[in-house]
């Protein structure tokens, strides 16, 4: 007898939908699986055999093919046990087939006794699923609930295979409750929950501005100081400062985290990720990759902040092969079943100690030469350097200022942040760019307009401070959005001045 | 020189291994590296003085082409002096512990030329780069030349405080005349072959061994008529050259520093134990004799720096040890885009400096 149900195959960030298709019949006895799997999917012919049995049921001696289709996905991780099992308790007519009259998604990996283990990626899944029409369900209780923002479907979370039988045969289970997202994003924005307010920060004023400003124009930023001045104190914070993510941007984030099996238990993740790399990563790690690519924490970063400690000693090839993506704000991968691509539009914020000990110029506690000091700097890589346009020193705080209460919180922060944002896209609303950051060489005129006083001090900075092009168009560029942050429509001397101290030539 | 007068002399210093000590006992029982030359074997393993491999080594030597040897030197424009040699400096006949002979590219310091030895940390301070440059500087505008080892740091700042006061500085180093250790000091190297010398003790071609460092300091003490100590841990290398003064009777000046500050603990030593007290150029005229002039060389009076009132707020909270950008923010009460601006406009004026990242100093 011939059955099918639907499951799903991950391919890279994104679910695709895949048909089960189950037969049985006389013959000599066999359990045959075709479809391009991989091991793990091979693998769960064992898995559901056992299964099978601790649940109750005798596998018969008869022929048994199991075709995952379309044949040219790869099929890939454990979500096929469960259709699988499905499929062949329906063709031996174990399972009331009516239920099949209606398409029904079944995803989920059994245990050998027959439980249905968590799984991840069900956000993109539903989603991918309902664009094709498909409707109902059946997924892992543990995670039932992260489609539940999916309007107009029915889910069923299961804890064994039993459940599932039971249910496909007439029993009762009750489905998900929708939860209004757009209501939920709403709520949500009013009790804020985020990692630490900048307003724990004492003193650090330069650093904290600086940081606004980056984020306001959408800079990558680099901070540089001494262990315990809080360098990632600060950058973690900086995700509480980017604007709020609009409903498409949470879809986004939480498809991507959900794929990743980052979700910790919620429906929606509402706040912009934080990502910290380990300066031991690798290139593979940190922008994806691998024969079935994945994505890499850059693309787990995606509309929030990737922060890389320690820049100095992350190896070259690593950090050169951020650069592309910096540049294009996604992935991609070529395989021979043909393209990934990945989001991965982040802020970078990078920070790196002065010197090999760390307390550089502090001559009480850092013994480093002047040239170990320029060696030890100019160990981070060229490029990476070149696309960071605001550099600013972290102080070590004094213990008087520790027990003081610090000052603006993130929300006032991020509120001017939201304005210097509205500034640009109203800006570059014909444009191919949206920051900042992004205006090129060719629009400096158009866009970052100098009156006479303000082109003599830009003149005369590119001299003294033996500037490149390249500095003095990033200058330039972190000077428009101060002048954004200040409702100012033209920049100014002061705004130039101030980009200034934020230049990113360190020797 | 000349070659025919000096030859055996440069060929004692190209056996291998003839260090001063060595040498010095060489000549306690021969009249001369002449002598030494024309030894047989026999007479050499009499003396009692050698070990074999030292015979080996004059032996050896003595199959060098001397007058190849010569000739390289010069192309390479170094000279060579010996003791008894006219152009020998007199002040270190003095000393017991004397070199026996100098390599130098440049000219030697004159027999009344008054000389200053200074010397310092290597990995030293902002502060400390400056001031020896500053006190560098104000001695050489009262026409005192500044004597030091070329080194990092210290060294290197007192030299070039010399240089822009247009006054002779002069280099003992721990290696060969012809290599310029550190090697980011070649310009430097350069500057003071032209208003000086490099010297050393040491045949050319020498590595710099850690060693010779220490050796070269005596040489810095005893061509020194005062001797200071900016920046200096404790048991730092640069103490070496104050105990070395204090052993040749030279006065010894100190730079003071915060109590603490682990650059300052040698130097606050040296004071407690009865060095002078040293803030400025014209501290260490008296003990060379000089005592005129003072008045119209000193260089204080002439820098005064003119500033607009704002400026000045930001500019007076600043000196020599650069100050992180938010304390000046602190102590001026500025917003930061003011004390930016300010900043920004003082560097330009070339006032300011930002040696490292959102610190600031005084440029001089
Ligand atoms: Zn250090």
């Amino acid at each position: 007898m011939y059955s099918k149900v639907y499951s799903t195959a991950l391919r890279g960030v994104s679910m695709e939908i895949v048909s089960v298709e189950t037969d049985v019949s006389d013959g000599l006895p066999s359990f045959e699986m075709v479809g391009l799997l991989n091991s793990e999917v091979r693998e769960a012919k064992e898995r559901v055999r056992s299964a099978i049995k601790n649940t109750g049921y005798l596998l018969p001696p008869k022929r048994i093919t199991v075709s995952l289709s379309p044949a040219d996905i790869r099929k890939e991780g454990s979500y096929f046990d469960l259709p699988i099992a499905v499929g062949i308790l329906g063709s031996l007519g174990l399972i009331n087939l009516k239920y099949y009259e209606e398409d029904i998604l079944i995803a989920g990996e059994l245990s050998l006794s027959g439980e249905v283990l968590s799984m991840n990626g069900v956000l993109p899944m539903i989603l991918a699923a309902r664009e094709k029409g498909i409707r109902r369900f059946i997924i892992p209780k543990k995670n039932a609930h992260e489609g539940a923002i999916v309007d107009d479907i029915e889910i069923y979370g299961v804890n064994n295979l039993r459940e599932v039988v039971d249910f496909l045969n007439g029993g009762q289970i009750k489905a998900v409750e929708y939860v209004d997202f757009e209501k939920m994003y709403e709520e949500y924005f009013d009790g804020e929950d985020r990692d630490g307010d900048f307003s724990e920060i004492n003193g650090q004023e330069v650093v904290k501005r600086a940081a606004e400003v980056a984020v306001a124009g959408m800079h990558h930023l680099l901070l540089v100081g001494s262990p315990g001045s809080g360098k990632s104190m600060i950058a973690k914070r900086i995700a509480g400062i980017l604007p709020k993510p609009d409903m498409e941007e949470c879809m986004e984030i939480t498809k991507i985290h959900s794929i990743a099996g980052k979700l910790d238990g919620k429906a929606v993740k509402m706040t912009r990720p934080f990502r910290a790399p380990h300066h031991t990563t690798t290139d593979r790690a940190l922008i994806g990759g691998g024969n079935n690519p994945k994505p890499g924490e850059i693309t787990l970063a995606h509309k929030g902040v990737l922060f890389l400690d320690e820049l100095a000693e992350f190896k070259r090839d690593v950090i050169d092969a951020l650069r592309q993506p910096l540049e294009d704000g996604y992935v991609s991968i070529s395989r021979v079943g043909g393209a990934y691509v990945f989001p991965a539009n982040v802020m970078l914020v990078a920070a790196t100690n002065p010197c090999k000990c760390g307390y550089y110029p502090d001559r009480n506690r850092c013994n480093c030469s002047e040239i170990q000091v320029k060696n030890y700097i100019g160990k981070i890589s060229g490029p990476i350097l070149d696309r960071i346009d605001i550099c600013v020193n972290t102080p070590s705080v004094a213990m008087e200022e520790l027990g003081r209460k610090g000052g603006e919180s993130s929300k006032d922060i991020r509120e001017r942040v939201e304005h210097a944002r509205k500034c640009q896209i109203e800006r570059y609303k014909n444009e191919k760019y949206k920051f900042n950051s992004e205006i090129p060489s060719s629009h400096m005129e158009k866009y970052c307009y100098l009156g006479v006083e303000e082109k003599k001090l830009m003149d005369m900075a590119y001299n003294t401070f033996g500037l490149s092009v390249r500095a003095y168009y990033k200058i330039l560029r972190v000077a428009r959005t101060i002048a954004d942050l200040e409702d100012e429509e033209y920049i100014k001397e002061s705004h130039i001045a101030e980009a200034i101290g934020y230049r990113t030539e360190l020797i | 020189m000349d070659f025919e007068k000096d030859k055996y002399w440069l060929w004692m210093t190209h056996v291998k291994e003839m260090w001063t000590g060595k040498a010095r006992k060489v000549l306690n029982s021969f009249d001369s590296p002449e002598e030494l030359y024309m030894a047989k074997q026999q007479e050499l393993e009499k003396t009692g003085i050698f070990t074999d491999a030292d015979i080996y080594n004059i032996m050896a030597a003595k199959q060098m082409d001397m007058e190849n040897v010569w000739h390289n030197l010069s192309k390479k424009n170094i000279r060579f002096t010996h003791v008894g040699h006219s152009g020998y400096p007199e002040k270190l006949l003095l000393y017991g512990d004397k070199p026996l002979w100098l390599f130098y590219k440049g000219t030697l310091p004159g027999n009344e030329e008054k000389l200053a030895g200074m010397v310092g940390a290597r990995n030293c301070s902002r502060y400390g780069v400056a001031m020896a440059e500053k006190i560098s500087r104000q001695l050489g505008g009262y026409g005192v030349g500044v004597i030091s080892g070329m080194a990092r740091g210290i060294d290197a700042a007192a030299h070039r405080g010399a240089l822009q006061a247009g006054a002779k500085t002069y280099a003992v180093l721990g290696c060969g005349v012809d290599i310029c250790y550190p090697r980011e000091n070649i310009e430097l190297y350069m500057e003071i072959v032209a208003h000086g010398s490099v010297m050393s003790e040491y045949v050319p071609g020498t590595e710099p061994l850690s060693w010779q460092f220490p050796e070269r300091n005596r040489i810095i003490s005893m061509l020194s008529d005062v001797v200071a100590v900016v920046e200096a841990k404790k048991n730092s290398g640069s103490l070496i050259t104050t105990d070395y003064a204090l052993q040749y009777g030279k006065e010894i000046y100190a730079l003071p520093g915060r109590v603490g500050d682990e650059l300052s603990c040698g130097c606050n030593e040296l004071i407690k134990s009865g060095a002078s007290l040293l803030t400025e150029g014209a501290d260490m005229l008296y003990a060379m004799g000089i005592f005129d002039n003072l008045e119209e060389n000193n260089e204080k009076n002439n820098c005064k720096i003119i500033l607009e009132k704002e400026n000045e707020v930001v500019y007076s909270c600043l000196d020599l040890l650069p100050k992180n950008i938010d304390d000046i923010i602190k102590k001026t009460g500025k917003t930061s885009s003011e004390v930016f601006g300010i900043l920004t406009q003082l560097m330009m004026k070339g006032f300011v400096v930002e040696p490292v990242k959102n610190h600031y100093a005084r440029r001089k």
